[in-house]
């Protein structure tokens, strides 16, 4: 098996040709059978062609498929999926609008494939020489890049947001969402009751019913994405019959697209009906709301029993054993304009359970890595002064930096090894 | 062998992505690592003043006094419009405000300095977008657009009439902050005047009469003239409609035609743009009009009274509609 | 003859560095009843965040209204922007009463309007050129601002041409409006040198007193109101000093602007764009006949050309203090600059003009066409918003995935070359045929490489920004199309789908994709109801497609019928292998 690398430049088409006869006909060396001649197939240069090709228009059409659904939406089921549903809006760059879907291979499909005809091709054709160094350091790196953007499909983001002067133990979940009753306990404590979003959006209009639960929770309506209206002003009827919702409305709203040049995050509403676990008598339908939440609305609250649970809807929050304390933070412009020249928090990063305590500035590309989490400049608080700090936790998140290095290198070798070779026989 | 085993790769993820179960309910007790500043007011107009209450303290301080504060709006009584009474709960002491404030009452204990502070101002203070926004302030949240002040806002019937009550949770003031807070400034409501103006020296507002949104009135020594701004919809006629029925009307003069006015129109440049001026002297009153288009109405700036007041006060009322700004 | 074929080419290039002196030679002393307008243009002040001169303020800002860098006045005769920025600087100057505009400021036809209904709501007319003066349409201007503003409220998928193009045009007023009321350049230095720099309308509104106590705040005055005056000699004498009072203040900032007036009157970019045409036509010619001395004029050209661009480049770093790519301009231009170098570097290997053509062409289209749409909305030397704000990624990897842009494009337009050639003129015959080849297969690799590492780089910045590599975002999606592209137009080749033909074709083809990913992915985020500033981007980038959709289809027909491969052309039904006379020459 000649590799390709063993014949630098545009190597002579015809030595090409019969390559990859050699590679799909058996023979050439007796090895053959049929787990070798799979392999061979599976490690034909044609197969990467079409591969590429394949993943070519995937990529581009889950582009262009972002102008109409969120960019989650898009990357989970274009990209981090097996197979996709095209529809035909994106797929003719919006020339027809039909509710037509063709199926396409989704991200991982192609991705599996690809990984597959790598390896193969390799196995094929795998030689040590100086000459093929470039190639195998650089397809090494491809695998491990694609490896990275695997690891990275489970990756965990969410935000902290911190007034300043404030403090915060817990990372909010970009996109989901929780309802959660809160008891104060004193000072120091609260307890929170909480029921997953998933929950409220699959509502069959049996009440949740737990041990757990102060009392059962009916899901009269979910609202993925939501606004707000005076009840006055909104032609729709009012579900809610105690509380705040009786002068404010949820009203539906479309999901948000990747390409909103806003990229407005989306807000859940929900309706809730709470009744005793005794009498099964209602205690109210509750208007809540992630947008009570984001406004710093005070909370509504619903007494049984003599106790007092502040009730909300929000974004699910993932508790830490750390506490990060915003001292400072500075927002710089440039002189009269509105560009943001520099964003930057001063925390105390305080860790009981470590004895960390110590000062920490977050800033544009200056990100605090702690216990596996990784805490960025994102905004600005929206109700005040103070930060908001995105949050990630991806345990691959070195990989990207090995493969890209690799790759680089191994093309520099593999393109340099094949410059040299032209230049020596320009210059013979 | 080889591909047999990248079959793995394929089925792994399969199996991580497909199976979700039921999330359970979770109870849990977390620590509490930051206590916001709640914030209690009340918005009373009465005659000629408004009345504000204000009471500001820790999440957990308020949450008790939430009933309490609604008690005591509910027995304010202003049977001296100008020196209400009220009932007090329990260990609330009551002791007479300074400057501004008519007064303050303490309550709790003193170290946790729970004021609730009760202070009158005029009329000019009567936006309610503008006082809540400056509440805001103080608890250190960004001022809001009317639209989204509205959850926070409850209208309640109190014995001693409508008010307007508010609820609101902030960090609290940031000392060292300067310059106005970030996010939007706030924007003037519905209410509120179009535009921005500057009211020369002398002229005298007065209340509106029929379809005007400004008034002013005029003197100079015996001899009056008023100042009119009023807003007509898209049916506000014709140029010569409205220069004739001035000149029927007020100046007591015969109609014209257009080239007639096209001969007596003038322009008067303001900033960027430029308006239909016109200056109509009659033997009932001399009239001084400025026609100003807006995308749904048309603004008629006037001024008519006796020759000589609108003659003496030509260069003010210029001026005055050169100070004036739309906003958006 | 010999001798002269020797001295040709370097007649040209005496001629053209002739012509370059010229340009880049000081203007002389104006006359004695003459405005000093270059020293005022040199005076430094703050905008937008960045100290630059006068001279930048008044380009920009006319640029910004009329989209031309002159003004033509009301007799026809050219107006620098100089001139014309202090025109409006006294259309409503402080000690005059009165509140509305006026003078030859609202009188000159400095305001580009081209939407029709924008136009009619204006109560105006289109004509040639579509620029209007603010005396023309100041009685219907109430009602659009205000149209305007509602606009500006809108939510941007909300947004009609209409609507987009009325907040064109209300910025344009604005900026007119700020500029006129000396809100805008923030003219006066902080004096002690430490703080924030102010508008002389800060100085006016305090008083007085306080304008008196600033020497800049009461120089600009007196300067102004005597070119209010037309006094040239005060005016000139005013500006001297101010200048020379502003030198020994600020020497630093006060060279810099004054490199910078320079730069901007010398117009690297524009000169080297016209060096790469005159490169460019003596490439084409040297193929017709006398090829070595028209081929070794047109090299010359080509680096003198390039010289010049590289001088512009360094000037603009050193004026922002940044690497070369910042925003959309600056990478037409770097993308030129990039072209252009590794195609004279290419044509002194092998010396057949081809490389240097294409290499020419590029260079001119995009830092020449390209570049001159882009620098239409006012200043290209712009400051960074935080996140872009670092200059090791702005090394890196912007700079990166720029030049793998412009080897895309080299890439594609030697494919180009090929097709066309092959297709029209004999020139491809024999040899030249498979070093075209050679050349365009490197450049692919070269462009792989480029265009690979700079994205991971982004991902690698993301990653520092947001915590996260790749998120499936229209813009990283965009580059990775590039490099999908590449990759499979190498292995293609390396699996012997594609020959000379089809490496050509591939290539033309990576134009389009590389052309959506540089512009195509910006367009995007514009709802489909909204037509966003970018409706001329949008139409350039489909025709551009479709020419490149014509190209490949050209080359489609048959090798047979192609002029350089034709009477070497065996009995029909085995054209393959007339395609690839490359393994005879190779090996």
């Amino acid at each position: 098996m000649s590799s390709t690398a063993t014949q630098p430049g545009p190597a002579p088409a015809s030595l090409k040709e019969a390559d990859m006869k050699g590679a799909l006909v058996p023979g050439n060396k007796p090895r053959a059978g049929l787990a070798w001649r799979i392999l061979q197939i599976c490690a034909s240069l044609r197969v990467t062609v079409v591969l590429f090709v394949l993943s070519f228009l995937l990529v581009f059409w889950g582009t262009w498929a972002q102008r109409d659904e969120s960019i989650w939406a898009v990357v989970n089921s274009y990209f981090r999926w097996w197979f996709v549903w095209i529809p035909l809006k994106p797929l003719t760059l919006e020339l027809i609008d039909l509710p037509v879907y063709i199926p396409f291979p989704g991200g991982w499909t192609i991705g599996s494939l690809l990984m597959i005809n790598l390896l193969a091709a390799h196995a094929v054709r795998f030689k040590l020489t100086w000459k093929r160094s470039g190639i195998i350091l650089l397809h090494s790196g491809i695998v491990l890049m694609m490896l990275g953007e695997f690891v990275a499909a489970f990756q965990i983001e969410g935000r902290m947001s911190i007034p300043e002067g404030h403090s915060s133990n817990f990372i909010e979940s970009d996109r989901t969402m929780e309802l959660a009753l809160v008891r104060r306990l004193n000072d120091k404590e609260q307890e929170e009751i909480l029921i997953s979003g998933s929950r409220l959006r699959q509502h069959d209009g049996k009440p949740i019913v737990d041990p757990q639960l102060p009392f059962d929770v009916e899901v009269v309506r979910y609202l993925v994405n939501s606004d707000l209206g005076p009840a006055d002003l909104v032609s729709q009827p009012n579900l809610a019959t105690v509380g705040i919702g009786l002068r404010q409305v949820a009203v539906e709203k479309s999901e948000t697209t990747g390409v909103d040049p806003t990229q407005a995050v989306e807000i859940a509403s929900a309706y809730v009906n709470l009744k005793r676990k005794d009498t099964g008598e209602s205690l109210g339908t509750y208007l809540v709301s992630a947008w009570f939440s984001y406004l710093l609305m005070p909370p509504e609250t619903v007494t049984v029993d003599g106790k007092k649970y502040d009730i909300s809807l929000r974004n699910k929050r993932a508790y830490k054993p750390y506490t990060i304390h915003l001292t400072r933070f500075t927002h710089d412009k440039y002189p009269g304009t509105e560009i943001p020249k520099n964003y930057q928090s001063d925390v105390r990063l305080v860790d009981p359970t470590t004895g960390e305590n110590r000062l920490v500035k977050i800033y544009m590309n200056n990100p605090l890595r702690y216990e596996g989490e990784t805490f960025y400049q994102a905004s600005l608080y929206p109700m005040g002064k103070g930060t908001v700090l995105q949050v990630v936790r991806n345990p691959g998140w070195l990989m990207p930096y090995f493969s890209t290095a690799m790759v680089t290198l191994g093309m520099l070798v593999h393109f340099g090894i094949m410059l040299v070779n032209f230049v020596n026989r320009r210059l013979a | 062998m080889v591909p047999r085993r990248r079959w793995l790769c394929v089925l792994v993820p399969l199996c991580l992505a497909g199976c979700r179960e039921d999330e359970p309910i979770v109870k849990q007790t977390v620590p509490r690592v930051s206590v916001m500043q709640r914030f209690f007011g009340a918005i009373l107009p009465k005659g000629e003043k408004i009345w504000f209450f204000k009471l500001v303290g820790t999440e957990d301080d308020m949450a008790e006094l939430q009933e309490p504060f609604d008690e005591f709006l509910k027995s304010i009584d202003f049977t001296d419009p100008l020196k209400p009474k009220w009932k007090l709960p329990k260990g609330w002491i009551e002791e007479v405000g300074k400057e501004m404030r008519y007064k303050t009452i303490h309550i709790g204990p003193k170290e946790k300095k729970l004021d609730l502070s009760v202070t009158a101002l005029g009329l000019e203070a009567e936006d309610v977008t503008e006082n809540v926004n400056r509440w805001r302030a103080q608890i250190g949240l960004v001022a809001f657009h009317k639209r989204d002040l509205e959850p926070f806002l409850r209208k309640v019937d109190l014995p001693a009439g409508p008010a307007i009550v508010v609820d609101m949770i902030g960090p609290g003031a940031v000392a060292q902050g300067k310059g106005p807070p970030m996010g939007a400034p706030p924007r003037p409501g519905p209410d509120a005047l179009p535009f921005k103006y500057e009211a020369p020296k002398g002229w005298e507002k007065i209340a509106n009469i029929t379809l005007s949104v400004l008034t002013f009135q005029v003197k100079e020594g015996d001899k009056k003239a008023r100042v009119t701004v009023s807003e007509l919809g898209k049916k506000s006629g014709s140029l010569l409609d409205n220069v004739n029925r001035w000149r029927r009307d007020y100046a007591g003069l015969p109609e014209i035609n257009e080239t007639q006015l096209a001969k007596d129109v003038q322009e008067l440049a303001v900033g960027l743009e430029s308006f239909k001026y016109v200056d109509i002297d009659g033997p009932k009153q001399r009239i001084l009009g400025v026609v100003w288009p807006r995308p749904d109405s048309t603004y008629f700036f006037k001024m008519a009274g006796h020759t000589d007041a609108v003659e003496k006060h030509k260069k003010n009322f210029e001026t005055f509609v050169k100070s004036v700004q739309f906003g958006g | 003859m010999k001798r002269f074929e020797k001295v040709f080419p370097w007649l040209i290039l005496v001629l053209a560095m002739l012509f370059i002196v010229w340009i880049a030679s000081p203007p002389g002393a104006p006359g004695k009843n003459e405005f000093d307008f270059h020293t005022f243009g040199q005076l430094p002040v703050m905008d937008r965040g960045r100290t630059k001169p006068m001279d930048t303020v008044a380009r920009s800002y006319l640029v910004f209204l009329t989209h031309k860098q002159t003004l033509k006045d009301n007799k026809d005769n050219r107006q620098s922007a100089v001139k014309w920025l202090l025109d409006v600087l006294v259309s409503l100057p402080p000690w005059r009463e009165g509140t509305s505009f006026d003078g030859p400021a609202a009188e000159y036809k400095t305001f580009k309007i081209d939407n029709d209904e924008v136009l009619n709501m204006l109560g105006l007319e289109p004509r040639s050129g579509l620029r209007y003066s603010l005396q023309e349409f100041r009685q219907q201007l109430g009602p659009v601002i205000a149209l305007a503003k509602r606009a500006s409220n809108k939510d941007v998928k909300q947004r009609t041409l209409k609507d987009v193009k009325l907040m064109e045009f209300a910025q344009q007023l604005e900026s007119f409006q700020r500029l006129a009321t000396y809100q805008i350049p923030f003219s006066v230095p902080p004096p002690s040198g430490k703080g924030d720099w102010h508008p002389l309308s800060d100085y006016i509104d305090a008083g007085l007193d306080v304008i008196q106590r600033d020497p800049v705040a009461i120089g600009y005055l007196r300067i102004l109101s005597a070119y209010d005056q037309r006094d040239a000699r005060t005016f000139n004498k005013e500006v001297r000093e101010l200048h020379s009072y502003l030198t020994e203040q600020f020497p630093d900032k006060t060279a810099d602007a004054n490199f910078e007036v320079f730069f901007n009157r010398f117009e690297p970019f524009h000169h080297a764009t016209h060096l790469y045409l005159y490169a460019l036509i003596l490439g084409c010619l040297s193929w017709i006949g006398w090829t070595r001395p028209l081929n070794t004029a047109a090299l010359l050209l080509g680096f003198l050309g390039f010289l010049i661009d590289s001088w512009g480049l360094y000037g603009r770093m050193d004026i922002l203090d940044r690497p070369p790519v910042i925003n959309l301009y600056s990478s037409a231009v770097f993308i030129g600059w990039c072209a252009a170098g590794v195609c004279l570097i290419i044509e002194l290997f092998f010396r057949n003009s081809f490389s240097l053509v294409v290499g020419m062409a590029v260079g001119s289209v995009t830092s020449g066409i390209i570049g001159h749409y882009l620098s239409l909305d006012g200043d290209t030397l712009v400051m960074l918003e935080a996140v872009l704000d670092t200059n090791f990624w702005l090394a890196t990897h912007v700079t990166c995935i720029t030049f793998g842009y412009a080897a895309m494009f080299v890439a594609g337009f030697l494919g180009i070359a090929y097709i066309i050639m092959g297709l029209f003129t004999p020139l491809l015959r024999g040899e030249p045929s498979a070093i075209v080849t050679k050349i365009l297969y490197g450049v692919v690799c070269f462009a792989t490489l480029l265009s690979f590492t700079g994205t991971m780089l982004g991902g690698i910045w993301a990653d520092q920004s947001w915590g996260r590599f790749w998120g499936w975002d229209p813009k990283e999606n965009g580059a990775l199309l590039i490099v999908i592209w590449a990759a499979l137009i190498l292995h293609a080749r390396w699996a012997g789908l594609i020959k000379q033909r089809g490496l050509a074709m591939l290539a033309v083809a990576g134009n389009i994709v590389t052309a959506w990913s540089w512009f195509g992915t910006n367009l995007l985020g514009i709802g489909l109801h909204a037509y966003g500033f970018k409706q001329g981007t949008k139409i350039a980038l489909i025709t551009f497609a479709i020419s490149q959709l014509v190209i490949i289809g050209l080359a489609m027909i048959p090798m047979e019928n192609w002029r350089s491969f034709m009477k070497q052309t065996p009995p029909p039904g085995k054209p393959s292998t007339k395609s690839r006379p490359q393994p005879a020459m190779s090996s």
